[in-house]
């Protein structure tokens, strides 16, 4: 649980109302068994980061607040949990995918040490221009042979998804009338 | 139990049309299918990307092959790791398979064009290859009985590499953008039409062609039956039945039958007449593996004036089709045959176009959203002895059946086609006004457009071919193959529709030789 979590747990006061009295008697309910409404786990819950470092997953969480910032009308990556959530979807995916992604926050903490003296997660977006030249390249067809150019292109990729497809900016979207992800057909498994 | 008149081995196009052909003529048919049948109210219900657990991305390597697979439909597609396959790793191949009832038709583009002799009586045209047993004359009274069964809308235009069908006319208008391209293609004498494509709200065997079959009283089938085997009588040769396994339980069963069709899919199909070792006299079975090459997305463009996020009503939306014009009445200097087109206006273009980030990147997506411009192109691909399936032993699926081994690769003539269609397709786009945002010829792997053809192919020579031009087996004259294995080549054409024209043919032929009592 994080900090503020803690605090806000500590303070809050509960509000426990009293019950009124009930008289026994036999409960008369319809005979229809209903669906009981549940969440899904992440909508009332922090998730565990289990992937990266610390270091890793900072210069991710500052990777993807450059690359998909907030707006005025929507949130961003970091309102988005982006990076939690690819903390997890990295971490489940085959290994050639989790080598990429972690040699790539390595390189971006080592090009921010070695221009800045900070960590890729305390510099400033304009700083962190040159350490993203590679992804004002022209798109090609084909993936760059250099594997810290492939990381930049596939986090990008993986930020904006992990962004528009969920909860926070979607239902904003909705709001508003976009599209931005929403409601699809889905097929649950067929036996 | 009892015996069957026909036993027909999947339920697709192929297996779906020509149970209903079979059944019409009062024909008792037993079909098997690999998969369940789908309960349409169960399993299918709207969901929120978000809520669904890979929060749209779906399960990392659960489809490495398929790219059609997202997360809404990931439960749809053949699990590869119980149905696995082997290639060669410098040659990969994508193979996509749906086991259900129904098979592709459940999923397919609904594209429907007609082939023409430039495909039928394509050796005659360029030397290359060889033609089919039939022509155009002898297929076109099926495709109309084909057409409006798929209900399929389009337009006549008289062109002779797509010939003209028995459709819903499309008399649609076009939006501004779709008339400049039309213009445009039309100053460059690159013709255009509508698209021709199955309508209604399904269009797949299990709402178009079983419900028929089944209202007969004829057909009972089958799901959950994955079939390892067909069997043959030792005495006389003939294919007596099939042995199969219960997908859920891999309790087996066996089944007798007069007649065996199979139409299991173009690659499943070879791979049961392997795995059962018959119809291969020619020793041809499982070679002349084809398929469509697609390079998707050949260009993508933007329509100048519907920059600004609002384009105004009427001007983008619609799309359209360019038939082969390639090597009809002139000869290219570095390739055979030709390639189509599908083209489409609207939607928005992907953030990986555009080479920025953050607020750029946000800002240049709402500039650009809904004003798209996009062609894809799909290529004949020439059919090669040496592209071929074969059993690879050592591998065997969730059931025990030895699996496929696929070797299939595109050649200069293939590559140098595509360069051909990305240059035609900028010039087009050009001419037109677009801005043409990004372009490439790379072909998606061999298999990934789904037409995979040939490996079973139909032929006058029993020498080199399979089945005969009722695709019916040589070697066997009561077993008969109905899917698109039996293509001798395929031109650039979507080929359920001539499947299914096919398939109506061969069931005439079938019925007859069985009421003469010749199988």
């Amino acid at each position: 649980m994080k900090r503020r979590s803690v605090l806000r747990s500590l303070l809050a006061v509960p509000s426990i109302a009293a019950l009124p009295s009930e008289a026994p008697a036999q409960d008369v309910r319809p005979p229809e068994t209903p669906n009981i409404a549940t969440s899904e786990t992440d909508a009332a819950s922090e998730p565990i980061l289990k992937t990266f470092d610390k270091a890793q997953f900072s210069a991710l969480r500052k990777l993807s607040e450059i690359l998909m910032p907030a707006s005025k009308d929507t949130p961003g990556a970091l309102e988005a949990g982006a990076a939690e959530f690819l903390d997890f979807l990295i971490g489940v995916s085959p290994p050639d995918r989790v080598g990429l992604y972690k040699a790539g926050l390595d390189h971006l903490n080592t090009e921010a040490q070695q221009r800045y003296h900070q960590p890729f997660a305390e510099i400033t977006a304009e700083q962190a221009g040159p350490i993203l030249a590679p992804l004002h390249a022209p798109w090609s067809y084909r993936t760059p042979a250099d594997a810290f150019a492939k990381f930049l292109l596939a986090a990008k990729a993986d930020i904006l998804t992990a962004t528009v497809n969920s909860r926070e900016y979607v239902s904003v979207a909705a709001q508003r009338g976009r599209r931005g992800g929403g409601v699809g057909q889905y097929w649950y498994p067929i036996e | 139990m009892p015996d069957h008149d026909v036993l027909i081995i999947g339920s697709g196009a192929s297996g779906g049309m020509t149970a209903r052909e079979l059944t019409r003529r009062g024909i008792k048919c037993l079909m098997l299918d690999a998969g369940p049948a789908i309960d349409f109210d169960r399993d299918r219900g709207a969901k929120k990307v978000y809520d669904l657990p890979y929060r749209g991305f779906g399960r990392p390597g659960r489809f490495p092959h398929i790219t059609q697979a997202s997360e809404f439909n990931a439960n749809v597609w053949a699990d590869e790791k119980q149905n696995p396959y082997t290639y060669d790793p410098s040659s990969p191949y994508y193979w996509v398979r749906v086991r259900l009832v129904g098979g592709k038709t459940l999923v397919w583009g609904r594209a429907s064009w007609r082939l023409s002799d430039f495909e039928f009586k394509g050796k005659d045209h360029d030397g290359f290859g060889d033609n089919w047993p039939i022509s155009y004359k002898d297929l076109a009274p099926y495709y109309d009985r084909a057409e409006p069964l798929l209900r399929v809308s389009g337009r006549k235009e008289g062109f002779r590499q797509i010939p003209d069908g028995i459709f819903l006319e499309d008399n649609s208008t076009d939006s501004e953008s779709i008339q400049r391209f039309l213009a445009a293609a039309k100053s460059k004498n690159v013709p255009t039409t509508k698209p021709r494509r199955a309508t209604g709200t399904m269009a797949s065997s299990v709402n178009l062609l079983l419900p028929d079959a089944l209202a007969t009283g004829n057909l009972q089938i089958v799901s959950n039956a994955v079939v390892r085997e067909i069997t043959t009588d030792k005495n006389t040769g003939l294919a007596n039945g099939a042995h199969f396994i219960d997908r859920r339980n891999k309790r087996e069963f066996h089944v007798k039958a007069r007649v065996v069709v199979v139409g299991a899919s173009t690659l499943e199909s070879s791979r049961l007449l392997l795995n059962s070792g018959i119809a291969n006299s020619s020793g041809v079975l499982g070679h002349y593996v084809f398929d469509q090459f697609y390079v998707k997305n050949v260009v993508t463009a933007i329509v100048p004036e519907a920059r600004g996020g609002q384009p105004r009503r009427g001007l983008m939306g619609g799309g359209g089709y360019i038939p082969r014009f390639r090597n009809l009445d002139t000869k290219e200097k570095n390739f055979l045959r030709g390639y189509a087109y599908d083209f489409g206006s609207g939607g928005s273009p992907a953030a990986q176009y555009f080479p920025l980030y953050g607020e750029a990147l946000q800002k240049e997506l709402a500039a650009t959203a809904g004003s798209q411009f996009s062609m894809t192109t799909m290529g004949e691909v020439l059919p090669r002895y040496e592209n071929h399936v074969s059993i690879d032993k050592n591998v065997k699926d969730e059931w025990g059946i030895p699996a496929l081994h696929i070797q299939h690769k595109y050649t200069d003539n293939e590559f140098n086609m595509g360069k051909d269609s990305m240059n035609t397709a900028e010039e087009l786009c050009h001419a037109a006004g677009f801005e043409v945002l990004a372009k490439h010829w790379e072909m998606v792997p061999p298999g990934e457009s789904i037409h995979e053809l040939g490996s079973c192919r139909m032929g006058d020579n029993k020498k080199t071919s399979v089945l005969n031009q009722y695709n019916q087996t040589h070697d066997i004259r009561n077993l008969f193959v109905v899917d698109g294995s039996a293509f001798v080549s395929g031109g650039s054409q979507n080929p359920t529709l001539t499947i299914s024209a096919l398939a109506i043919r061969a069931s005439e032929y079938m019925a007859e030789q069985m009421r003469r009592g010749e199988i």
